[in-house]
């Protein structure tokens, strides 16, 4: 693969992802993610095959960034704070869905599918605030 | 869990990130320990007491009967 975990740290405080560590992490977010994209978008390309060669290209980066952050060495306290923090999380998310699903129902009565998408942009704002506190809760009383 | 970490590691002239480097964890992690708010693993207690050369987990970490 073509990033390495050394280049990188996982993210605590602002999301799920990596944090570039060293010079190699920068250049690799630059020059592996940034700028193929922002070339195949500016080449004056068929509309489909700039969207196939796009497609593609952000597969393969995002399985890279999967193995770059499955690779990365946490220890069991770290790794214990992430599955503690993961969860509330994710519980917070499907709150707050379901919240939004009530609340849609309550104010379009007798329609089945909800075409909004607040509600899922809300729950995973909300969910990553509930991840950052949980962050910070853990790493003052352990 | 109180430890007897801090005294030992200083006693053998280590910094916390050598400590943590030598056991495979993080500098935080080692502060956790010592300052008793971080319970390891057997695993990882077992390490830490190898690292410090020695060879009981007893005399790294006071198991009584407060930590039940």
């Amino acid at each position: 693969m073509i990033g390495k975990p050394q280049w990188f740290i996982r993210r605590k405080y602002t999301g799920w992802g990596l944090t570039p560590k060293t010079w190699q992490g920068w250049v690799y977010i630059l020059g592996f993610c940034v700028a193929p994209l922002l070339l195949v978008s500016a080449l004056s390309f068929d509309e489909e095959v700039k969207l196939t060669a796009i497609g593609i290209w952000v597969g393969v980066i995002l399985a890279d960034v999967i193995h770059v952050m499955l690779s990365i060495k946490v220890d069991e306290r770290e790794r214990l704070h992430e599955a503690i923090a993961d969860r509330n999380a994710l519980w917070s998310i499907m709150l707050m869905l379901t919240l939004a699903m009530v609340v849609y129902a309550v104010r379009n009565p007798g329609s089945q599918v909800p075409s909004e998408v607040w509600p899922i942009i809300v729950a995973l704002f909300g969910g990553l605030a509930v991840r950052v506190v949980s962050f910070l809760w853990l790493s003052r009383h352990d | 869990m109180r430890t007897k970490i801090s005294e030992l590691r200083q006693g053998r002239k280590l910094t916390q990130q050598q400590l943590a480097e030598a056991v495979g964890v993080t500098r935080q992690t080692i502060i956790s320990m010592e300052q008793g708010k971080y319970n390891p693993s057997l695993l990882l207690a077992a390490a830490v007491t190898r690292a410090l050369g020695l060879r009981f987990i007893e005399e790294v970490f006071i198991i009584d009967e407060n930590n039940k």
